[in-house]
């Protein structure tokens, strides 16, 4: 029977470990406030905002506080306030909202030259890939009609003819449901917008989701490889942020796999586009939720990976403290095999001493931390 | 040098000794890349004395480049007393530190005492293993550094026999039998030394978690129940890799470590003086390798923080101590890192940050900005020190000065900015108006930086 005590206690620990749905977690926001970092922004039961503070405690448990009554207990950085007006004017706060406007406020240089740099980088190649997206999308319509990517290029073509056959043969598309060739290219826009994040699988380059993860599966080998050569009691938390990484890779990608295969028809798009546009919609919002949170602390591990073992240590336990848990409506057995017990204990042993919030004055070496961060995210 | 140079070809040795030095100037004037290959090469052409003239040359680099280093049989000899190593021209008398100077002759004698088995034994499993790895390097080399421990003893014996053979070796300085007694104090606890260094974050440890705290007390306790005197030299490296050491020795004053009271409070006091004497050595070091610098202004005004920090951490102790020469040794290094930083960081810094930001036509790159917001941190470290420094009115001066003249640079700037059509700031304007509130923000504060930005905002629309 102690077989049971024990995966009873670890399914207890668990539901403390985890939230029951990801609006329950929260969407992770990229503050530069040290104590804010990672902050995880959700309503509360009367529709106002909190914020779940993971780094306020080091490790004994997760603060959660009203916006409000943030600037009562730290000094915020100027970037800060301003994402967070940005993110009061948005209606819904999914990760790709949020990114959004954090990617805005970067790009304004209020958080250094180089994230603002990085930020307008970023803001154009989503907009170059949504264009390679909509474009294949477009050869994929063609093809309904017997016209191949070839024949719009075909040698002696200037752009204004590929444009105009383009045009034609979108024409013909729209004609076999009936619908005028502007709803056609709408449909298109609107799709390539939806799937954009993630990308189609035929494409040249991966889109930025199914690259993210990509690097989440070298994270997690990168982090048991750390788990099993490291000496030190780190290693335990290095084999949980390994295991937490896979079982989040193994969910992402069979949602990229169902993405994949839902847009493998063009047909739908003539056939059944407000249909399509749900399922997509759904998938790339599931495997946004899935994936947030975890670009920074790659981040964080890429920063540290070929320093001293002290160094990644540390990281390593600043990094289980920040783990995106997944909610229990999507979790299986991949963790039951950890003790969460011992894991707790471990984060609580590794906090810094010296690590004092209550001053409330900004360390701008930790900001400057957090921000070449930011320059370095992908 | 031939990028295609076979390891362990090197170049033909150059005849004297200057020769080395001179190659180790040449080597500087190279890319980093370059300079880590010829690092290489001449590491492996091995330890002869002459070499170090070169390595000392290339020292400033290396210390910014910290390349892995082969692990050579001296240097793993040496390697738990690394923290206690001075340069000649750095190194402080009757202070517990070890001269560089000194490690060659000493190696040449004890090498002599230590079993070549026991030598041989040791490169052979060096081979096998990550020599970044602390840990196992300490019990690769246990049998080696107990060995050190007697050959020493040995070596320190003949010296006072024989004077031909001390002279031969160390010349008639006295105080290298000092050294050497450190150095083999060290090596009696270097199996510990090596692992609680592989277990604490790198030097300088600037914070210690509760985990960490908890191995030097257990380290401590373990030890003291052996012998409290061999607690001594675990301490002395620890204090050397610690910047604020003051921490250390509050720690000491907690743990009960066996033996008598009288013994606990003799190694507080002897542990507080080499902490004191240390801090005291960096300062003047800090004062002498930067003569009128103007390069990277914040790190300069981070190793200012670092000592200082340092300082504030031994006040209790010193107080306790009741020694008025140590007291006005500690008076006298605030007094001249105040100096310090009052000349070679607050003095032109507004200068400096205007220039990076507003000397050009359109806006800086991304490089200037940077270094803006260097000019920028450096003032603000400044200022964290003013209190202890006793120079919060020269800094607190200069601060405004600063912020004032990036206020209306930023203001002059934003009048003349192209705007867009419907009249608002352009995208230049924007850029200009942040980078100004950056800089104003790491000098004043992100409260001020946000008046500043609704005013400007309102202003410019």
């Amino acid at each position: 029977m102690t077989d049971q005590g024990d995966s009873g206690r670890t399914r207890k620990m668990m539901e403390d470990f985890a939230p029951a749905t990801f609006e329950e977690r929260g969407v992770t926001v990229p503050f530069t406030t040290p104590l804010l970092s990672q902050a995880r922004l959700r309503r509360d039961q009367n529709d106002r905002f909190e914020f779940l503070l993971p780094n306020f405690t080091a490790g004994k448990g997760t603060y959660v506080l009203p916006w409000k009554g943030l600037p009562n207990v730290m000094t915020l950085t100027l970037h800060d306030r301003l994402l967070f007006e940005e993110i009061e004017q948005l209606e819904t706060h999914s990760p790709e909202q949020i990114r959004a406007c954090a990617l805005t406020v970067q790009a304004t240089g209020v958080c250094g030259p180089e994230p603002a740099t990085r930020a307008s980088e970023l803001r154009d190649q989503d907009g170059q890939y949504l264009v390679l997206t909509q474009f294949i999308l477009v050869t994929e319509l063609l093809k309904l009609v017997n016209i191949s990517a070839a024949d719009l290029l075909r040698p002696g073509m200037t752009a204004d003819d590929s444009k105009r056959v383009a045009r034609q043969a979108l024409a013909k598309v729209a004609a076999m449901v009936d619908i005028p060739p502007d709803d056609m290219t709408t449909r298109v826009d609107q799709i390539g917008e939806a799937v954009s994040p993630v990308g189609l699988p035929q494409a040249p380059k991966s889109g930025r989701l199914r690259a993210l993860a990509d690097r989440l599966q070298a994270f997690a080998q990168g982090t048991q490889n750390f788990a099993d050569t490291d000496p030190s009691e780190a290693a335990m938390l290095g084999n949980y942020i390994a295991t937490v990484a896979n079982h989040t890779l193994t969910l992402a990608r069979q949602r990229i796999g169902k993405l994949d295969a839902a847009c493998r028809d063009a047909r739908q798009i003539v056939n059944d586009a407000p249909n399509l546009h749900r399922v997509i919609a759904e998938s790339v919002g599931r495997i946004s939720w899935l994936l947030d949170g975890w670009e920074f602390l790659i981040a964080m591990w890429e920063s540290v990976k070929d320093g001293p073992s002290a160094t990644k240590q540390t990281t390593i336990t600043d990094i289980s403290r920040l783990l995106p848990m997944i909610p229990k409506e999507e979790i299986s057995a991949a963790t039951d095999g950890l003790d969460l017990d011992a894991i707790q204990r471990l984060q609580k042993k590794w906090v810094r001493v010296n690590q004092d919030w209550r001053t409330g004055v900004l360390d701008m070496d930790a900001v400057m931390r957090l921000e070449s961060l930011k320059a370095a995210m992908g | 040098m031939n990028d295609k140079s076979k390891p362990g070809t090197p170049a033909p040795p150059p005849g004297k000794p200057s020769d080395w030095a001179a190659l180790g100037a040449d080597v500087l004037r190279l890319p980093d890349r370059k300079l880590l290959q010829i690092y290489r090469l001449l590491e492996q052409v091995g330890d002869k004395p002459e070499i170090s003239d070169a390595f000392e040359a290339m020292r400033p680099r290396l210390t910014t480049l910290r390349p892995p280093r082969r692990p050579a049989l001296s240097r793993l000899f040496f390697l738990p007393a690394e923290d206690m190593l001075d340069d000649t021209l750095h190194y402080t008398r009757r202070l517990n530190r070890i001269c560089r100077a000194t490690l060659s002759p000493c190696w040449t004698a004890v090498k002599e005492h230590i079993p070549a088995a026991v030598q041989q034994e040791v490169q052979r499993e060096m081979a096998g293993i990550d020599y970044r790895d602390g840990a196992a390097i300490a019990v690769i080399c246990e049998p080696l550094w107990q060995a050190g421990v007697e050959a020493l003893a040995k070596v320190m014996a003949e010296c006072q026999n024989n004077l031909k053979y001390k002279l031969n070796l160390f010349g008639r300085d006295e105080d290298v039998q000092r050294q050497l007694d450190t150095l083999r104090q060290i090596l009696a606890v270097a199996v510990r030394v090596e692992k609680l260094k592989a277990a604490l974050p790198p030097r300088p440890i600037l914070d210690l978690a509760e985990s960490h705290v908890e191995i030097i007390r257990n380290n401590l306790i373990e030890l003291g129940k052996e012998e409290a005197a061999l607690t001594q030299p675990l301490l002395l490296v620890l204090a050397s890799r610690m910047q604020r050491p003051g921490e250390l020795l509050r720690m000491l004053g907690e743990v009960r470590l066996g033996g008598t009271a009288a013994e606990k409070e003799t190694l507080t006091k002897e542990m507080s003086g080499y902490v004191v004497g240390n801090l005291l050595r960096q300062t003047t070091d800090f004062d002498r390798e930067n003569p009128g610098i103007t390069g990277d202004l914040s790190s300069l005004a981070a190793a200012a923080e670092r000592l200082t920090d340092g300082l504030n951490s031994v006040n209790d102790t010193v107080q306790g101590l009741r020694d008025k020469e140590i007291t006005s040794k500690v008076k006298n290094a605030r007094a001249e890192i105040a100096q310090f930083v009052l000349k070679n960081i607050c003095a032109d810094v507004d200068k400096g940050l205007t220039e990076a930001l507003f000397s050009h036509e359109g806006l800086p790159s991304d490089e200037e900005v940077k270094k803006a917001e260097q000019f920028a941190m450096a003032l603000r470290r400044s200022s964290k020190l003013a209190g202890p420094l006793g120079i919060q009115r020269e800094v607190a001066a200069k601060i405004t000065e600063a912020r004032t003249q990036v206020v209306n640079n930023t203001l002059a700037t934003l009048r003349n900015a192209p705007r867009n059509r419907d009249g608002s700031m352009g995208p230049e304007g924007q850029r200009q108006m942040f980078n100004g509130l950056r800089m104003v923000e790491i000098l004043a504060g992100s409260d001020e930086a946000e008046r500043l930005f609704r005013d400007w905002k309102s202003q410019f629309r």
